[in-house]
């Protein structure tokens, strides 16, 4: 867990490898690195909120955090999970509007901050990186695809299997390679699997029977994979 | 090639295409000289998913359905594009195999584009990547809202968003239809229906005065009764 205080600096920062900031000249790193802020968020504090003017670009450092709506019942519906290296809140920037949606750490999180103008100066003068960025924005417009088919054809049951695995590739597993890395109240499983928390706690314990998960509080231990991929129709 | 489809002369020019818009005269002539010119019937496959995307295609007349592979049979379509879309735009920047299959829903033209040819004229214009990425960044937004829309809403409500979304979309013609032609199963698929419960549906929005239909054809009589339904 990221220590208070604790500001990385983007030259030696191991996360940059994971993201697009990787394709950067030297030169502009250090820039970056001198500009930019470096902020600490406890677990369930927010980091922009719906509706907000965007002032920069976030980069997490560490941690994890959830993108979310709301819909027009005023049910939270969970759009996308940030992990360590994921840029978020850069939509609205470009596109020059409000946010369209908030952002909260699902744990403890160190995130980084590069202001506005210094993004677009870089953005402008790099077109590897402008092309990177573009790359990274279509492959998260297919992922959303996806997602928003899943959501529409799956049944609940399908859909939460499905989740599972996308939780594993997303934050990958702990040492035993069976623990997923994130620990998800039940409420927020359900706000990505988009159902009622009463439906994921059954479907979680009929997996439990079944042996395809074991349940040991927040944390989640995938036993069986393969049976899960059946469950959930994932073909890729 | 199929040399016999390229079209005679009065082909439209890439400037319809919004994103050729501001670009300079010898850019677009350049580019139309090298670009593949095709036009394709209704119902022909414009490009297929999992084809490597090393072209995009610029609509420049006619319409097109975006779909997605079989899943249980079915066909899911998830957009529907016209005149001055460009499609498999995302694919080829992303590196990635068209992850949709483009079918004509009307006879359809344009230019076949390729990444080469794409990437000049990037470096030329580099604020062309910042409008492309607006538009991505856009489209994104649209799957959000229909991530939570889809997550929350029920039928009806989505039959009368989409109704609305085909009107913004592709406008009406002169006796007030809806510019594009859908038969009720394009219809479910879109909403992730089946086609009775379209129908039903259809009928009860008829029979509530909302809309008219014949066939294909779609008519609006009351819109905001429509968007009142869309919100609910």
């Amino acid at each position: 867990m990221p220590q208070r205080r604790y500001a990385p600096e983007c030259e030696t920062c191991g996360t940059r490898l994971k993201s697009i900031f990787k394709y950067l000249a030297f030169e502009d790193l250090q820039r970056l690195s001198r500009l930019r802020g470096c902020r600490f968020y406890r677990k369930g504090e927010t980091i922009f909120f719906e509706g907000d003017f965007p002032l920069g670009i976030f980069c997490m450092h560490k941690g994890k955090a959830k993108i979310y709506k709301l819909g027009n019942n005023g049910k939270e519906q969970i759009v996308r999970l940030v992990g360590d290296g994921d840029f978020f809140g850069f939509r609205s920037l470009i596109s020059g509007s409000q946010y369209k949606a908030s952002a909260e750490a699902l744990e403890d999180s160190a995130v980084c901050f590069i202001p506005k103008e210094d993004f677009f100066n870089v953005l402008q003068r790099n077109m590897e990186f402008s092309l990177q960025l573009m790359k990274v924005l279509c492959q998260e417009l297919e992922t959303a695809e996806r997602y928003m088919l899943d959501l529409a054809q799956k049944s609940v049951r399908e859909r939460l299997a499905t989740v599972l695995l996308l939780l594993k590739k997303k934050y990958g597993t702990n040492s035993d390679k069976q623990t997923l890395n994130i620990h998800l109240t039940r409420e927020d499983l359900a706000n990505i699997v988009g159902t009622a928390t009463e439906t994921v706690i059954r479907l979680l314990s009929e997996f439990k029977e079944q042996n395809i998960i074991a349940l040991e509080g927040k944390k989640i231990k995938l036993l069986d994979v393969d049976e899960l991929v059946r469950i959930g129709n994932v073909y890729e | 090639m199929d040399s016999q489809l390229q079209s005679n002369p009065p082909a439209p020019s890439l400037r319809t295409v919004p994103l050729f818009a501001t670009c300079q005269a010898e850019d677009v002539v350049r580019l139309e000289q090298r670009a593949r010119y095709r036009k394709f019937k209704a119902g022909s496959i414009i490009v297929q998913e999992g084809q490597s995307a090393e072209e995009i295609f610029c609509i420049c007349r006619g319409k097109v359905k975006l779909m997605k592979g079989n899943f249980r049979r079915r066909e899911r379509i998830v957009a529907f594009a016209g005149g001055g879309e460009i499609i498999g735009l995302r694919c080829l920047l992303g590196f990635q195999k068209f992850d949709k299959t483009a079918v004509a829903l009307e006879q359809t033209e344009g230019y076949f584009v390729s990444r080469s040819e794409l990437l000049r004229l990037f470096r030329k214009h580099p604020d062309m990547i910042i409008k492309i990425m607006k538009q991505i960044i856009n489209h994104l937004e649209e799957i959000d809202d229909r991530i939570v829309e889809v997550a929350s809403k029920k039928m009806a409500q989505r039959l009368a968003e989409t109704i609305l979304y085909l009107k913004t979309t592709f406008g009406e013609d002169d006796q007030g239809n809806l510019n594009i032609r859908v038969g009720r199963k394009d219809l479910a698929n879109f909403i992730h229906s089946n086609r009775y419960t379209v129908y039903r549906l259809l009928a009860e929005f008829r029979n509530k005065g909302i809309i008219e239909f014949d066939r294909k054809c779609l008519k609006i009589l009351d819109e905001d009764k429509l968007r009142e339904i869309a919100r609910k």
